[in-house]
């Protein structure tokens, strides 16, 4: 049952990295300005919309996989990795260049998202999935 | 990997299309193969074999 469930580093790195931004954007709130809402139930409501929403993205994953063959889910697939992996180092720069960079909002790093999947998917169409 | 694929197809005078029909999959797939874009899962392994009624390791091989 454990090596079925086991998780790898990859997951646990992207989990704590989940659960570690709405808490430090709550850490540095400027209390002068607003409260922010009570962080424990913001972090359980998020925790339970992610589990469930992930488990609902997965059966759906499935469903298209039936629809895909597999080259083309893999190039999709391949291309969403490219995806969350841009939008992550997007919103990093913008994190680091806050007050030198426009602000960014969440509608333009759901742009910067499809985008880069989009892109992700071109680039394994062109060179293949094998190189 | 290296594969026979076009060749077998050819021997059979299928073209892409015909292939990919027979497969299931699209002729997308059917190119990304043979061009070595991309190595079939292994379901789809089978199912090639099973049409050309050959085994795997006569129609891919390691490079």
């Amino acid at each position: 049952m454990w090596n079925w469930i086991k998780p790898d580093w990859l997951f646990l790195f992207m989990l704590v990295a989940s659960i570690g931004l709405p808490v430090l954007s709550g850490l540095k709130t400027d209390v002068s300005q607003f409260v922010p809402p009570p962080l424990f139930p913001k972090l359980a409501l998020l925790i339970g919309a992610m589990v469930a929403l992930s488990a609902i993205a997965t059966v759906g994953a499935k469903l298209d996989r039936k629809h895909l063959d597999d080259y083309m889910f893999q190039m999709v697939a391949n291309g969403a990795v490219i995806a969350i992996i841009t939008t992550m180092l997007v919103n990093m720069i913008w994190e680091i260049g806050s007050g030198i960079l426009p602000p960014i909002t969440r509608d333009d790093l759901i742009s910067v998202m499809m985008g880069s999947w989009s892109l992700g998917y071109f680039f394994y169409r062109f060179r293949g999935l094998n190189t | 990997m290296k594969n026979r694929l076009k060749v077998l197809r050819a021997e059979r005078d299928w073209s892409q299309a015909d292939l990919a029909e027979r497969l299931a999959v699209s002729r997308q797939s059917i190119n990304a193969i043979e061009t070595g874009k991309y190595d079939p899962s292994l379901p789809l392994a089978f199912k090639i074999a099973d049409l050309f009624e050959m085994t795997i390791e006569e129609i891919f091989q390691h490079d």
